[in-house]
């Protein structure tokens, strides 16, 4: 598709389609919107959990109130006793039973409100670029950091570890006894790569020699 | 990017929370604090009178009929939340009918097409191990998302222009600059193994 000749005339906007400028900042309000959803974790499994367990609490009051409405009860219990006892706790009541449930209801709602309330990140940078939005992993980013580390070396492939955090990268180089690694070198192909990767937030490398050598071929 | 409403789904973890963690503790401290069971004998005497056994015939169905409706309401609101999931992936990437003043008729592209003319271009590179194309409605428009695992040790930058390329390429083929996300993805088969030609 490289290979596509571009049309004669520049491409025009139509009125039912975007009204897309010329400028490359067209896309700015839904490239920032779409970056900020792929750099934070989706809540959706929770809140689905969330939502079903209200729906059940739902369910459980219109059956309770349906039992209410025609004087009935199920397995010899009616709601309006059940109302009762709960009324009258702690007396009548089994202490261990309704301390662990509430304990682990309790539970249940502090991980719902610790979801909600946190911003959690996801493991992954944004890079700049004149037309695409751009998310990467960091383990794509220690991976090609690795790689530029091991270039400016002379090690196998598995000599080279490369950890991302939000702010650094961290290259462990680890030679076979009796190799020398210039580091200096690793340092700056390591430097460079991430200077032309240009992600946000920037990420500042370090280059660090094991020197407790590693015996292999 | 899908178009799940992510603050509703909050604002609803948040509620949700808070009550079951009210709940619960309410119920442990009553349970085992007596001056706790006093406030709650207090209050429970006040509202949950109408809804016990003792109550006249009429007074119990007028408060479980609060209970009733407060259970619908609840269950509504909860399954609005839950329409609010997912979705977004739409079929189409582009519907128009032309200028004004032109011919009658409507040209579409289907998001299969776009599909097919990214992936046999992205495919070709050699430092994507796999890719997957999607169309999305974001904020009432098309967008693109082009997902990318690429080889172990590939440089993001290099893909990151060369993908770049491709799609300068089809905003030319389309006639319009959709927005495209770019995602360059971890794993997936292939990517264990390095890129072989350097």
């Amino acid at each position: 598709m490289s290979s596509i000749p571009p049309p004669a005339s520049p491409p025009v906007s139509s009125p039912t389609s975007s009204p897309s400028a010329p400028a490359s900042g067209e896309h700015d309000a839904v490239y920032r919107r779409v970056l900020r959803r792929e750099t934070h974790v989706s809540r959706s499994g929770s809140v689905a959990v969330a939502v079903l367990v209200a729906l059940v609490v739902a369910a459980a009051a219109v059956f309770a109130a349906a039992l209410v409405f025609l004087d009935q009860n199920v397995l010899g219990i009616d709601p309006r006793a059940v109302v009762d006892g709960a009324a009258r706790a702690p007396r009548g009541l089994v202490d261990a039973i309704v301390v662990v449930t509430g304990a682990v209801v309790a539970v249940i709602g502090l991980v719902f409100l610790l979801q909600g309330v946190l911003p959690q990140r996801r493991p992954r940078h944004t890079m700049s670029s004149r037309r695409l939005a751009i998310v990467v992993d960091d383990e794509v980013l220690a991976s090609a950091a690795a790689r530029a580390a091991r270039s400016a070396t002379r090690l196998g492939p598995d000599a080279a570890v490369g950890t991302v955090g939000r702010r650094t990268v961290e290259v462990v180089l680890r030679p076979a006894a009796g190799v020398d690694v210039p580091a200096v070198a690793a340092t700056d192909a390591v430097e460079r790569e991430f200077a032309e990767i240009d992600t946000t937030p920037s990420i500042t490398p370090r280059v660090r020699v094991q020197p407790t050598g590693r015996v292999d071929g | 990017m899908n178009a799940t409403n992510r603050a509703l789904g909050r604002i609803a973890l948040v509620i949700v929370g808070l009550a079951l963690l009210v709940g619960g503790l309410g119920t442990v401290l009553v349970q085992t604090v007596p001056q706790a069971a006093d406030l709650w004998h207090q209050a429970a005497r006040a509202s949950l009178g109408d809804l016990g056994a003792d109550a006249s015939r009429d007074a119990s169905i007028a408060a479980w009929a609060w209970v009733l409706g407060g259970a619908v309401v609840l269950g509504v609101l909860a399954l609005a939340v839950l329409t609010t999931l997912g979705g977004g992936r739409v079929g189409t990437v582009i519907e128009d009918d032309g200028a004004a003043d032109g011919l009658p008729g409507e040209v579409r592209i289907v998001a299969a097409a776009v599909q097919h003319a990214l992936s046999s271009a992205i495919g070709e590179l050699p430092q994507v191990a796999s890719l997957a194309v999607d169309v999305y409605r974001v904020r009432r428009r098309r967008a693109l998302r082009i997902k990318v695992r690429p080889r172990k040790g590939a440089s993001p930058r290099e893909i990151a222009d060369r993908i770049e390329d491709i799609v300068t390429d089809l905003d030319a083929l389309l006639g319009e600059r959709l927005p495209v996300l770019l995602q360059i993805a971890r794993g997936g088969s292939g990517s264990s193994r390095p890129d072989r030609v350097h």
